[in-house]
Protein backbone atom coordinates (compact mmCIF):
# COMPACT_ATOMS: atom_id res chain seq x y z
CA UNK A 1 0.00 0.00 0.00
CA UNK A 2 1.51 3.18 -0.99
CA UNK A 3 1.61 5.97 1.89
CA UNK A 4 0.20 9.62 0.66
CA UNK A 5 3.66 11.73 1.16
CA UNK A 6 2.89 15.52 2.71
CA UNK A 7 5.68 17.21 2.33
CA UNK A 8 4.81 18.72 5.85
CA UNK A 9 4.98 15.25 7.20
CA UNK A 10 7.83 14.47 6.53
CA UNK A 11 10.85 15.05 8.90
CA UNK A 12 8.82 17.05 11.24
CA UNK A 13 12.18 18.83 12.87
CA UNK A 14 12.47 20.33 9.91
CA UNK A 15 10.50 24.09 11.05
CA UNK A 16 12.05 27.13 9.67
CA UNK A 17 10.89 30.22 8.19
CA UNK A 18 9.96 29.72 4.40
CA UNK A 19 13.25 29.03 2.56
CA UNK A 20 13.81 31.18 -0.94
CA UNK A 21 15.97 28.50 -2.01
CA UNK A 22 12.41 26.89 -2.26
CA UNK A 23 11.13 29.11 -4.14
CA UNK A 24 13.44 28.87 -7.55
CA UNK A 25 13.33 24.98 -8.90
CA UNK A 26 15.75 25.39 -11.54
CA UNK A 27 17.89 26.61 -8.72
CA UNK A 28 16.83 23.61 -6.82
CA UNK A 29 17.27 21.05 -8.83
CA UNK A 30 20.58 22.19 -10.06
CA UNK A 31 21.83 22.63 -6.93
CA UNK A 32 20.59 18.86 -5.37
CA UNK A 33 19.77 16.60 -8.18
CA UNK A 34 22.91 14.96 -8.48
CA UNK A 35 22.75 14.44 -4.45
CA UNK A 36 19.14 13.57 -4.04
CA UNK A 37 19.95 11.09 -7.52
CA UNK A 38 22.96 8.97 -6.33
CA UNK A 39 20.85 8.62 -2.82
CA UNK A 40 18.10 7.08 -4.63
CA UNK A 41 20.14 5.33 -7.26
CA UNK A 42 22.08 3.43 -5.27
CA UNK A 43 19.08 3.14 -2.49
CA UNK A 44 16.88 0.87 -5.12
CA UNK A 45 19.51 -0.07 -7.51
CA UNK A 46 17.52 0.74 -10.42
CA UNK A 47 18.56 3.52 -12.23
CA UNK A 48 15.61 4.15 -13.99
CA UNK A 49 13.16 3.89 -11.24
CA UNK A 50 15.65 6.35 -9.63
CA UNK A 51 15.31 8.54 -11.85
CA UNK A 52 11.46 8.49 -11.66
CA UNK A 53 11.57 8.90 -7.73
CA UNK A 54 14.41 11.54 -7.61
CA UNK A 55 11.77 13.85 -10.27
CA UNK A 56 9.01 12.72 -7.89
CA UNK A 57 11.06 14.17 -5.04
CA UNK A 58 11.43 17.55 -6.23
CA UNK A 59 8.31 18.14 -7.46
CA UNK A 60 6.69 16.92 -3.87
CA UNK A 61 9.62 19.51 -2.36
CA UNK A 62 8.73 22.68 -4.50
CA UNK A 63 4.66 21.78 -4.18
CA UNK A 64 4.93 21.38 -0.45
CA UNK A 65 7.57 24.60 -0.14
CA UNK A 66 4.58 26.72 1.00
CA UNK A 67 4.40 24.05 4.51
CA UNK A 68 8.17 23.37 4.62
CA UNK A 69 9.48 25.50 7.86
CA UNK A 70 12.77 23.20 8.57
CA UNK A 71 15.50 24.21 11.08
CA UNK A 72 17.57 21.40 8.89
CA UNK A 73 19.26 21.32 5.74
CA UNK A 74 17.40 21.86 2.45
CA UNK A 75 19.06 18.52 1.52
CA UNK A 76 18.37 16.88 4.73
CA UNK A 77 14.42 17.53 3.92
CA UNK A 78 15.14 16.80 0.16
CA UNK A 79 16.52 13.55 1.09
CA UNK A 80 14.05 12.87 3.34
CA UNK A 81 11.05 13.13 0.93
CA UNK A 82 13.79 10.80 -1.24
CA UNK A 83 13.34 8.10 1.64
CA UNK A 84 9.65 8.41 1.46
CA UNK A 85 9.41 7.75 -1.98
CA UNK A 86 11.89 5.09 -1.90
CA UNK A 87 10.34 3.28 0.79
CA UNK A 88 7.04 3.29 -0.87
CA UNK A 89 8.28 1.58 -3.82
CA UNK A 90 9.88 -0.95 -2.15
CA UNK A 91 6.42 -1.51 -0.53
CA UNK A 92 4.88 -1.95 -4.07
CA UNK A 93 4.43 -5.56 -4.84
CA UNK A 94 5.34 -4.65 -8.80
CA UNK A 95 8.92 -3.17 -7.38
CA UNK A 96 9.37 -6.33 -5.88
CA UNK A 97 8.34 -8.15 -9.79
CA UNK A 98 10.78 -5.55 -11.83
CA UNK A 99 13.42 -5.68 -9.05
CA UNK A 100 13.55 -9.72 -10.46
CA UNK A 101 12.73 -9.31 -14.09
CA UNK A 102 14.08 -6.22 -15.09
CA UNK A 103 17.01 -4.27 -13.19
CA UNK A 104 18.91 -1.57 -14.77
CA UNK A 105 21.59 -1.07 -12.01
CA UNK A 106 24.34 1.38 -12.03
CA UNK A 107 27.35 -0.57 -14.24
CA UNK A 108 30.41 -0.53 -12.05
CA UNK A 109 32.32 -0.46 -15.33
CA UNK A 110 30.63 2.86 -15.99
CA UNK A 111 31.03 3.96 -12.71
CA UNK A 112 34.60 3.35 -12.50
CA UNK A 113 35.27 5.92 -15.69
CA UNK A 114 34.00 8.57 -13.31
CA UNK A 115 37.20 8.28 -11.18
CA UNK A 116 39.13 11.39 -10.92
CA UNK A 117 42.23 10.88 -13.44
CA UNK A 118 44.68 13.95 -12.25
CA UNK A 119 46.56 13.51 -8.92
CA UNK A 120 46.37 9.65 -9.18
CA UNK A 121 48.97 7.42 -10.43
CA UNK A 122 47.83 4.10 -12.17
CA UNK A 123 48.34 2.45 -8.93
CA UNK A 124 46.08 4.43 -6.85
CA UNK A 125 43.23 4.37 -9.51
CA UNK A 126 43.04 0.57 -9.64
CA UNK A 127 42.77 0.58 -6.16
CA UNK A 128 40.10 2.75 -6.15
CA UNK A 129 38.84 1.62 -8.47
CA UNK A 130 38.80 -1.85 -6.79
CA UNK A 131 37.24 -0.22 -3.61
CA UNK A 132 34.63 1.18 -5.66
CA UNK A 133 33.55 -2.67 -7.08
CA UNK A 134 33.84 -4.01 -3.64
CA UNK A 135 31.58 -1.75 -1.89
CA UNK A 136 28.98 -1.77 -4.51
CA UNK A 137 29.08 -5.22 -4.64
CA UNK A 138 28.40 -5.47 -1.04
CA UNK A 139 26.26 -3.26 -1.28
CA UNK A 140 24.05 -4.64 -3.46
CA UNK A 141 24.01 -7.78 -1.16
CA UNK A 142 22.60 -6.07 1.48
CA UNK A 143 19.27 -5.38 2.67
CA UNK A 144 17.12 -2.19 1.16
CA UNK A 145 16.94 -0.67 4.54
CA UNK A 146 20.65 -1.68 5.69
CA UNK A 147 21.34 -0.14 2.24
CA UNK A 148 19.34 3.03 3.32
CA UNK A 149 21.02 3.55 6.73
CA UNK A 150 24.58 3.05 5.23
CA UNK A 151 24.11 5.45 2.13
CA UNK A 152 22.71 7.96 4.34
CA UNK A 153 25.29 7.68 7.10
CA UNK A 154 28.25 7.58 4.01
CA UNK A 155 26.81 9.44 1.49
CA UNK A 156 25.03 12.30 3.84
CA UNK A 157 27.04 11.92 6.63
CA UNK A 158 24.00 11.73 8.83
CA UNK A 159 23.96 10.63 12.56
CA UNK A 160 21.86 7.32 14.05
CA UNK A 161 19.33 10.14 15.26
CA UNK A 162 19.32 11.94 11.69
CA UNK A 163 19.16 8.57 9.94
CA UNK A 164 16.45 7.51 12.37
CA UNK A 165 14.49 10.19 11.86
CA UNK A 166 14.73 10.62 8.12
CA UNK A 167 13.71 7.16 7.88
CA UNK A 168 11.27 7.19 10.77
CA UNK A 169 12.87 3.99 11.86
CA UNK A 170 13.46 3.63 15.72
CA UNK A 171 17.33 4.45 16.67
CA UNK A 172 18.21 1.33 17.99
CA UNK A 173 17.02 -0.26 14.55
CA UNK A 174 19.12 1.80 12.96
CA UNK A 175 22.46 0.96 14.79
CA UNK A 176 21.46 -2.54 14.13
CA UNK A 177 21.22 -2.17 10.29
CA UNK A 178 24.51 0.09 10.34
CA UNK A 179 26.30 -2.68 12.10
CA UNK A 180 24.97 -5.54 9.89
CA UNK A 181 25.69 -3.02 6.66
CA UNK A 182 29.33 -2.31 7.74
CA UNK A 183 29.98 -5.78 9.19
CA UNK A 184 29.19 -6.98 5.40
CA UNK A 185 31.03 -4.23 3.42
CA UNK A 186 33.89 -4.97 5.86
CA UNK A 187 33.75 -8.39 4.77
CA UNK A 188 33.45 -7.77 1.29
CA UNK A 189 36.06 -5.81 0.90
CA UNK A 190 38.25 -8.24 2.99
CA UNK A 191 37.71 -10.78 1.11
CA UNK A 192 38.52 -9.31 -2.13
CA UNK A 193 42.14 -7.70 -0.62
CA UNK A 194 42.84 -11.38 0.36
CA UNK A 195 41.83 -12.67 -2.64
CA UNK A 196 38.51 -14.19 -1.79
CA UNK A 197 39.75 -15.99 1.82
CA UNK A 198 37.15 -16.09 4.42
CA UNK A 199 37.90 -13.94 7.23
CA UNK A 200 36.25 -13.40 10.65
CA UNK A 201 34.12 -10.79 9.33
CA UNK A 202 33.21 -11.61 5.98
CA UNK A 203 31.47 -14.86 7.82
CA UNK A 204 29.44 -12.39 10.25
CA UNK A 205 28.63 -10.14 7.20
CA UNK A 206 27.36 -13.16 4.96
CA UNK A 207 25.20 -13.87 8.27
CA UNK A 208 24.45 -10.07 8.93
CA UNK A 209 23.53 -9.22 5.27
CA UNK A 210 20.87 -11.69 4.89
CA UNK A 211 18.96 -10.73 8.49
CA UNK B 1 34.68 -4.47 25.72
CA UNK B 2 35.82 -7.24 24.41
CA UNK B 3 38.23 -7.44 21.66
CA UNK B 4 38.47 -9.77 18.67
CA UNK B 5 40.89 -12.61 20.16
CA UNK B 6 41.65 -10.32 22.78
CA UNK B 7 43.75 -8.55 20.00
CA UNK B 8 41.62 -6.85 17.31
CA UNK B 9 38.72 -4.59 17.44
CA UNK B 10 35.33 -6.29 17.58
CA UNK B 11 32.52 -6.26 14.48
CA UNK B 12 30.34 -4.20 16.84
CA UNK B 13 33.45 -1.70 17.43
CA UNK B 14 34.77 -1.58 14.46
CA UNK B 15 30.73 -0.57 13.43
CA UNK B 16 30.70 1.80 15.93
CA UNK B 17 33.07 3.81 14.85
CA UNK B 18 31.89 4.68 12.12
CA UNK B 19 28.21 5.89 13.68
CA UNK B 20 29.46 9.69 14.02
CA UNK B 21 29.26 9.90 17.56
CA UNK B 22 32.60 10.17 19.77
CA UNK B 23 34.88 7.45 19.57
CA UNK B 24 34.61 5.05 23.30
CA UNK B 25 38.13 5.84 24.53
CA UNK B 26 38.65 2.21 24.69
CA UNK B 27 38.67 1.86 21.39
CA UNK B 28 40.65 4.56 20.65
CA UNK B 29 43.41 3.34 22.96
CA UNK B 30 43.31 0.05 20.98
CA UNK B 31 43.51 2.09 17.92
CA UNK B 32 46.40 3.69 19.23
CA UNK B 33 47.92 1.03 19.51
CA UNK B 34 47.39 -1.65 17.25
CA UNK B 35 48.53 -0.39 13.79
CA UNK B 36 46.49 -3.34 12.02
CA UNK B 37 42.82 -2.25 13.43
CA UNK B 38 43.84 1.59 12.20
CA UNK B 39 45.01 0.06 8.93
CA UNK B 40 41.61 -1.38 8.29
CA UNK B 41 39.39 1.47 9.82
CA UNK B 42 41.43 3.69 7.39
CA UNK B 43 41.08 1.59 4.40
CA UNK B 44 37.49 0.95 5.13
CA UNK B 45 36.68 4.95 5.32
CA UNK B 46 39.10 5.30 2.22
CA UNK B 47 36.64 2.93 0.38
CA UNK B 48 33.60 4.75 1.54
CA UNK B 49 34.61 7.39 0.71
CA UNK B 50 36.11 6.55 -3.30
CA UNK B 51 32.63 5.17 -3.86
CA UNK B 52 30.72 8.29 -2.22
CA UNK B 53 32.88 10.60 -4.80
CA UNK B 54 32.88 8.23 -7.89
CA UNK B 55 28.73 7.90 -7.18
CA UNK B 56 28.70 11.51 -7.16
CA UNK B 57 30.56 12.51 -9.99
CA UNK B 58 28.36 9.59 -12.02
CA UNK B 59 25.00 11.50 -10.33
CA UNK B 60 26.50 15.02 -11.80
CA UNK B 61 26.81 13.11 -15.13
CA UNK B 62 23.29 11.94 -15.40
CA UNK B 63 20.48 14.40 -17.37
CA UNK B 64 17.90 16.31 -14.96
CA UNK B 65 15.05 17.29 -15.72
CA UNK B 66 13.52 20.37 -16.85
CA UNK B 67 11.22 21.18 -13.82
CA UNK B 68 8.94 24.10 -15.37
CA UNK B 69 7.46 21.69 -17.91
CA UNK B 70 6.62 19.97 -14.62
CA UNK B 71 5.22 22.40 -12.83
CA UNK B 72 2.98 23.84 -14.88
CA UNK B 73 0.22 21.37 -13.28
CA UNK B 74 -1.51 18.47 -14.43
CA UNK B 75 -3.52 18.10 -17.59
CA UNK B 76 -7.04 18.80 -16.80
CA UNK B 77 -9.41 16.29 -18.20
CA UNK B 78 -12.41 17.98 -19.25
CA UNK B 79 -15.15 16.97 -17.97
CA UNK B 80 -18.44 19.32 -18.39
CA UNK B 81 -21.16 18.70 -20.42
CA UNK B 82 -20.93 21.02 -22.89
CA UNK B 83 -17.39 19.76 -24.10
CA UNK B 84 -18.43 16.51 -23.93
CA UNK B 85 -21.21 17.52 -26.33
CA UNK B 86 -18.80 19.35 -28.59
CA UNK B 87 -16.22 16.66 -28.55
CA UNK B 88 -18.99 14.48 -29.20
CA UNK B 89 -20.36 16.80 -32.34
CA UNK B 90 -17.25 16.53 -34.01
CA UNK B 91 -16.63 12.64 -33.80
CA UNK B 92 -20.50 12.62 -35.34
CA UNK B 93 -19.16 14.93 -37.97
CA UNK B 94 -16.47 12.95 -39.04
CA UNK B 95 -18.06 10.23 -38.75
CA UNK B 96 -20.88 11.34 -41.54
CA UNK B 97 -17.97 12.94 -43.77
CA UNK B 98 -16.88 9.47 -43.94
CA UNK B 99 -19.68 7.55 -44.47
CA UNK B 100 -20.60 10.12 -47.38
CA UNK B 101 -17.05 10.58 -48.95
CA UNK B 102 -16.10 6.71 -48.45
CA UNK B 103 -19.10 5.23 -50.74
CA UNK B 104 -18.58 8.15 -53.08
CA UNK B 105 -15.49 7.39 -53.91
CA UNK B 106 -15.61 3.85 -54.23
CA UNK B 107 -18.61 4.59 -56.40
CA UNK B 108 -16.31 6.72 -58.22
CA UNK B 109 -13.37 4.39 -58.86
CA UNK B 110 -15.89 1.45 -60.17
CA UNK B 111 -17.95 3.89 -62.44
CA UNK B 112 -14.34 5.00 -63.75
CA UNK B 113 -12.98 1.21 -63.99
CA UNK B 114 -16.25 0.64 -66.31
CA UNK B 115 -15.78 3.01 -69.09
CA UNK B 116 -12.46 2.36 -69.65
CA UNK B 117 -13.20 -1.13 -70.22
CA UNK B 118 -13.63 -1.46 -74.00
CA UNK B 119 -17.37 -2.57 -75.34
CA UNK B 120 -17.36 -5.40 -76.98
CA UNK B 121 -16.83 -5.25 -81.08
CA UNK B 122 -20.39 -6.61 -82.53
CA UNK B 123 -19.75 -9.48 -85.27
CA UNK B 124 -22.29 -9.93 -86.85
CA UNK B 125 -22.98 -11.68 -89.95
CA UNK B 126 -25.80 -10.55 -92.04
CA UNK B 127 -28.44 -13.35 -92.96
CA UNK B 128 -29.06 -14.50 -95.73
CA UNK B 129 -32.67 -13.28 -96.35
CA UNK B 130 -30.75 -9.77 -94.94
CA UNK B 131 -28.75 -9.93 -98.21
CA UNK B 132 -31.24 -10.94 -100.34
CA UNK B 133 -33.40 -7.80 -99.51
CA UNK B 134 -30.12 -5.51 -99.99
CA UNK B 135 -29.89 -7.54 -103.60
CA UNK B 136 -33.37 -6.48 -104.25
CA UNK B 137 -33.29 -2.94 -103.33
CA UNK B 138 -30.16 -2.18 -105.41
CA UNK B 139 -31.62 -3.58 -108.13
CA UNK B 140 -34.49 -1.58 -108.25
CA UNK B 141 -32.82 1.02 -107.41
CA UNK B 142 -30.82 0.48 -110.94
CA UNK B 143 -33.79 0.00 -112.80
CA UNK B 144 -35.47 3.27 -111.33
CA UNK B 145 -32.00 5.30 -112.42
CA UNK B 146 -31.54 3.29 -116.05
CA UNK B 147 -35.73 4.14 -116.59
CA UNK B 148 -36.76 7.24 -116.04
CA UNK B 149 -33.93 9.45 -115.37
CA UNK B 150 -32.62 11.08 -118.01
CA UNK B 151 -28.92 12.02 -117.76
CA UNK B 152 -27.97 15.86 -117.03
CA UNK B 153 -24.90 15.09 -119.25
CA UNK B 154 -27.08 14.36 -122.43
CA UNK B 155 -28.58 17.74 -122.32
CA UNK B 156 -25.74 19.10 -123.40
CA UNK B 157 -25.15 16.44 -125.38
CA UNK B 158 -22.11 14.84 -123.27
CA UNK B 159 -21.54 11.52 -122.68
CA UNK B 160 -22.05 10.15 -119.23
CA UNK B 161 -18.67 8.04 -119.09
CA UNK B 162 -18.91 8.20 -115.10
CA UNK B 163 -22.66 7.18 -114.50
CA UNK B 164 -21.36 4.37 -117.50
CA UNK B 165 -18.54 3.24 -115.42
CA UNK B 166 -20.86 3.98 -112.36
CA UNK B 167 -23.22 1.29 -113.92
CA UNK B 168 -20.60 -1.10 -115.02
CA UNK B 169 -19.42 -1.25 -111.59
CA UNK B 170 -22.55 -1.83 -109.86
CA UNK B 171 -22.74 -5.96 -109.22
CA UNK B 172 -24.83 -7.59 -107.45
CA UNK B 173 -23.90 -8.30 -103.72
CA UNK B 174 -22.55 -12.30 -102.98
CA UNK B 175 -22.90 -14.11 -99.83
Amino acid sequence: MQNVIDAAMIYAGCRVDTSSELEDIDALVATYWPRVLRYVSFSINDDDLAQTITQDCFLKAYNGRASFRGDCAVSTWLIAIANNLVQDQVRLKKFQFWRKAHRTSVDVQEMASFLPSAERSAETKLLATEQVEGVKAALEELSVNQRRVVLLRFFEGMNIEEIAEATGMPANTVKTHMHRGITAIRAKLGAKALGGKETKASTAGKQGAKR
Amino acid sequence: MTMQGQHHLTDEQFADSFLGGVVPAEVQAHLDGCEACRQELNGFAQSMDSFSEVAMAWSEAQPTFSPRSLTIGPVKVVTSRRHILAHAGWVLAGVLVLAVSVPAIWHREHQAVAVRQPAPLAVQEDSAEQILQDNDLMQSVDVALQADDPSPFSEYRIEDLTGKRMKDHRGVRVQ
